[in-house]
C-alpha cells in the first residue's frame, strides 16, 4: 500500500516537479546545450521545434558526440565538425512523454523496461518539468528512510482566508495526517495593508495577528474534522510579500512541501497571468503543490 | 532493507587489460550500464557507459568504422577508468547506497567483501524495487509512523 494517497490510489509525478523544465530548440548548437545544462545543473533537456518536443538530449549524448578522452583517438576528431553540430544531430527522437497524473510506479517501470533516463512531462500540449532517475531515486529513498515516497516530514501550508479556499488547507492536512508530517499554516498578510496601518496605531497588528491565528485556528480545527488528526500544528502569521515569506519560511523550517490554493487561475504553469503558485516554484527550496479552487470536496457538504 | 537482498550475485565483469572494444559489446547489447573491472577477483575500478561514451571518437571522428573498431581495440580499459572506486558492502542500507550513488552520480556499485567483488547493485534493480513497493495490490510494504 502506498505511503502517501493523493488524488488518486497511487503518488503520480505531479509530486516531483519541482520547477518549469529547461529546453532548448533542435537547431542550437550542441556546445549550447551543454552550457544551459551547465549553468541550470541539470543533465536532460527537452527539445523543441515551433514549441513541439521532438526529443531529448541528454549529458551522456553530448559526452558520446564530443571529443575522445583517449589522445590516439582524439587525434582524429574534427573541430570544425564538432563545433558545427546542433542539438538535432546528437538527440533522441521520439521521446516516451508522461503526465503528471502518470503514476510514480509507472515512470519507474518503464524507465527500467525502456532504459530511459529522464522524462519529459507534458500537460496538455506544455511541457511542465522533467522526471528524471534521479527523482525516481529519491522517491525510493524517502519509502525506505521514512516510510513514505515524498520523505514528507514537514509541510507549509499558504493559507488564505478567503472563501473558497479551504481546498488547499484540506489538501495539505490530508497529506501530513497520511504522511505524519508536521504541519504550519502560515498566513501572510501583504505589505502594503501594514503599511497603511503604520500611523499611530501600534496595537494594531497585534490585534489582526490574533484575529487571523483565530480564524487560521477554526478552519484548521474543522479540515483536521475532516482530514484527521495531525501529529503537530503550528500556526503563524507573517507580512511583506505573500510568495517572499512562504519561500523564506519553508527554507527556514526545512519544509518538504509547500500547499498553497492556485485562486481562480489555471495550474501550475497557466497560461493566464501568474498565480502565486507560479511564482513560488521560482523561488521554493522546495515542490509546491498548488491546489486549484473548486477541489474543496469536503465543503460543499456542509 | 539492506543492500545483500537486493544486488546481483553473478555480474558480467572484465579485466583492466581487455580492451574498450570487448567493454563495449559487453555493455550495449545486455543493457548493463555499468561494469566491473576485476583483476584476478580483486575489483579495481568500474567502467560506466559514460566512460565509454567518452572514450568513444567523436561525432565528428575522420575514422572510418572499421578503423574506430581497431582503435578501441587497442584501447585497454584500465586507460578509461575512474581510479577511485565506490563500493558498498553487503550490510550497507539501501538508502545509505542509494544516497552514495547520487552523490558519487552514478548507475551502479559494487559490493566488495573486503577487496573481493560479491555483486553488483544497480539503478535498474532500484527501480524495479521502487515499481513494486508503489504498487497497491503486489507489495507487502507497510509504512511506519515517522515520529
Amino acid at each position: 500500500m502506498p505511503a502517501v494517497r493523493l488524488e488518486k490510489d497511487t503518488m503520480n509525478l505531479k509530486t516531483l516537479l519541482k520547477r518549469p523544465a529547461v529546453t532548448i530548440e533542435e537547431a542550437a548548437p550542441a556546445t549550447a546545450a551543454r552550457e544551459l545544462m551547465r549553468r541550470q545543473g541539470v543533465q536532460h533537456l527537452p527539445v523543441l521545434r515551433d514549441n513541439e518536443l521532438v526529443g531529448m538530449v541528454t549529458e551522456h549524448d553530448l559526452l558520446a558526440a564530443g571529443p575522445s578522452s583517449v589522445p590516439e583517438l582524439r587525434a582524429y576528431d574534427w573541430d570544425e565538425a564538432l563545433a558545427g553540430l546542433s542539438v538535432s544531430d546528437v538527440m533522441s527522437r521520439r521521446p516516451v512523454a508522461l503526465t503528471p497524473d502518470t503514476s510514480v510506479a509507472d515512470a519507474a517501470h518503464l524507465a527500467r523496461q525502456h532504459r530511459i533516463d529522464a522524462f519529459p512531462v507534458v500537460d496538455g500540449g506544455d511541457i511542465v518539468g522533467v522526471v528524471t532517475r534521479g527523482d525516481l531515486m529519491a522517491v525510493l529513498r524517502g519509502v525506505l528512510e521514512h516510510g513514505h515516497p515524498t520523505g514528507l516530514g514537514h509541510v507549509l501550508i499558504g493559507t488564505s482566508l478567503r472563501a473558497g479556499q479551504a481546498g488547499a488547507l484540506d489538501a495539505a492536512l490530508r497529506l501530513a495526517v497520511a504522511a505524519g508530517a508536521a504541519v504550519t499554516a502560515l498566513h501572510v498578510r501583504p505589505l502594503r495593508s501594514w503599511l497603511a496601518g503604520v500611523e499611530g496605531a501600534t496595537a494594531e497588528p497585534v490585534e489582526w495577528v490574533e484575529r487571523i491565528k483565530r480564524q487560521m485556528a477554526d478552519k484548521a480545527l474543522g479540515a483536521q474534522g475532516r482530514e484527521g488528526h495531525v501529529p503537530e500544528l503550528t500556526l503563524e502569521v507573517a507580512e511583506g510579500s505573500i510568495v517572499r515569506e512562504i519561500a523564506r519560511r519553508a527554507m527556514e523550517l526545512d519544509s518538504d512541501l509547500i500547499v498553497v490554493g492556485t485562486a481562480h487561475r489555471r495550474g501550475l504553469i497557466g497560461r493566464v497571468g501568474k498565480t502565486i503558485a507560479d511564482e513560488l516554484v521560482q523561488v521554493a527550496p522546495c515542490p509546491v503543490l498548488a491546489v486549484p479552487r473548486g477541489s474543496e470536496g469536503a465543503d460543499a457538504g456542509r | 532493507m539492506r543492500v545483500g537482498e537486493r544486488m546481483r550475485r553473478d555480474p558480467v565483469v572484465a579485466g583492466p587489460h581487455d580492451p574498450l572494444g570487448r567493454a563495449r559489446r559487453l555493455l550495449a547489447p545486455h543493457g548493463i550500464r555499468d561494469l566491473p573491472i576485476v583483476d584476478r577477483s580483486t575489483l579495481v575500478g568500474m567502467l560506466s557507459a559514460a566512460d565509454v561514451a567518452l572514450a568513444q571518437p567523436s561525432a565528428a571522428t575522420t575514422l572510418t568504422f572499421g578503423e574506430i573498431h581497431f582503435q578501441l581495440g587497442r584501447v585497454p580499459i584500465e586507460r578509461v577508468i575512474r581510479s577511485d572506486i565506490t563500493a558498498v558492502g553487503r550490510r550497507t542500507p539501501l538508502a545509505e547506497a542509494i544516497r552514495l550513488m547520487r552523490a558519487r552520480d552514478v548507475a551502479a556499485v559494487p559490493v566488495v567483501s573486503g577487496s573481493q567483488l560479491i555483486g553488483v547493485l544497480t539503478e535498474e534493480d532500484l527501480l524495479e524495487l521502487l515499481a513494486k513497493l508503489l504498487t497497491p495490490d503486489t507489495s507487502s510494504w507497510t509504512p511506519h509512523p515517522r515520529r
